[in-house]
């Protein structure tokens, strides 16, 4: 092999061979989403969201800032035409203000004719402190907005039920968090994510399971795409790092190689070892 | 313009000089007066606002200076579809959320 050759990355069989990720009528390149808030500026935002070749970005709704007509606006620093734009709920405490809060982000994202309109990330709170959501009024928002015809990508907790009465209530996608929002704790509970998308795939092999919150480095997004997860979506992990840019990158890699693990399919865990060179010809005395 | 002083030179001035010049100072300016647009009060994002009668949802953005594209408006809890705020007339005592979109995870 040439050192040419041996130094281009070559893309594998199994990457070119994964269908991309899908979540209702919506066909994603990557598999990572990523959020836009809490970046230092616009321009880091902007930097970020590059460097980790998402296609997906999330979006809160907020009150306009009235007589300030002057002030730089995010969307002066995101391609509409490049990125699928997903908007929130975040901040809304009952199923009442959600469904408002998605109606008007599906308003303003079809003014500005992006794809993401007819989509909504809902999130529906329980705890301030915990940022843990409310799973009785996220039930109800994602019916009702169900009903609106909106595609509904439902944060939730990592609880197997009540991810299953979502999925029921025709939400397009389930999102239990690995732990609570920018907590950085990855995932807490692995086990009950197995449950997870063991239950929701189990006769929709296909029916999306997102990783969304709780992401603190590379290996929880990692984590999350070997025990199965269709995807993961991030924001403080990349927007607080030292180094945004550089953390984009390293969580674009680890939800890439994550997934390629989960596609290979890993090898069994033992209690004990198991040598990678032969056991015999070895040039010693030992019986 | 204002009516001139009589002439310094004079060593004095008749009482009829004087009534003729206050007439002229004192006469009501001949602006058009205008009778004022009917007002109500609405409430926009919590706060209070007066803006004219019969203003369109159009209009109060006009009137807020808000340019953006990026903007929904709902009305007592009703969105309003962007093709609709021309033709929508806002009424008294409404309560508005003119909303955008901001950074978020």
């Amino acid at each position: 092999m040439t050192q040419e050759k041996a130094n281009s990355p070559t893309p594998t069989t199994a990457q070119s061979e994964d269908l991309p990720l899908t979540i209702g009528t919506h066909v994603l390149s990557s598999r990572l989403i990523l959020g836009s808030g809490k970046y230092k500026s616009f321009e880091m935002m902007q930097e970020s969201v590059a460097a980790s070749g998402t296609q997906c970005i999330t979006i809160a709704v907020r009150r306009e800032k009235l007589y300030d007509g002057t002030g730089r606006n995010i969307l002066d620093y995101i391609d509409c035409q490049r990125y699928t734009l997903l908007p929130n709920t975040a901040g809304c405490y009952d199923a009442a203000t959600a469904v408002r809060c998605a109606l008007m982000g599906r308003e303003i994202l079809k003014a500005l004719e992006n794809p993401g309109a007819d989509w909504v990330k809902l999130e529906v709170l329980g705890d301030s402190r915990s940022l843990l959501p409310d799973p009785i009024e996220s039930l109800k928002a994602t019916e009702q907005l169900v009903k609106h015809g909106l595609q509904v990508l439902c944060y939730t907790s990592d609880d197997p039920i009540i991810a299953r009465r979502l999925k029921d209530a025709g939400a397009a996608a389930v999102m239990p968090a690995g732990s609570p929002i920018g907590s950085g704790l990855g995932v807490a509970n692995p086990n009950n994510l197995k449950i997870i998308l063991a239950d929701l795939k189990r006769e929709q092999k296909n029916y999306p399971v997102i990783l969304d919150a709780g992401v603190g480095t590379a290996s929880d997004a990692a984590i999350a795409m070997e025990l199965g997860a269709d995807g993961v979506l991030l924001n403080s992990a990349v927007a607080r790092a030292g180094d945004p840019i550089k953390m984009a990158v390293a969580m674009k890699l680890a939800v890439e190689a994550g997934r390629l693990a989960r596609l290979s399919g890993r090898i069994t865990k033992s209690r004990y070892g198991s040598a990678s060179s032969p056991e015999i010809g070895v040039i010693s005395d030992r019986e | 313009m204002l009516a001139k002083w009589p002439k310094p030179n004079k060593t004095s001035v008749s009482a009829n000089q004087l009534r003729h010049f206050a007439a002229k100072v004192c006469q009501p300016p001949k602006a058009t007066v205008m009778a004022l647009p009917e007002t109500i009060d609405i409430v926009v994002n919590d706060k209070n606002l007066n803006i004219v009668a019969g203003s369109s949802v159009t209009d109060l953005l006009k009137t807020l200076d808000i340019r953006t594209k990026a903007i929904a408006v709902e009305i007592n809890h009703n969105v309003i579809p962007g093709d609709q705020h021309a033709a929508t007339t806002i009424n008294a005592n409404d309560r508005l959320e003119v909303v955008t979109l901001v950074g978020g995870g």
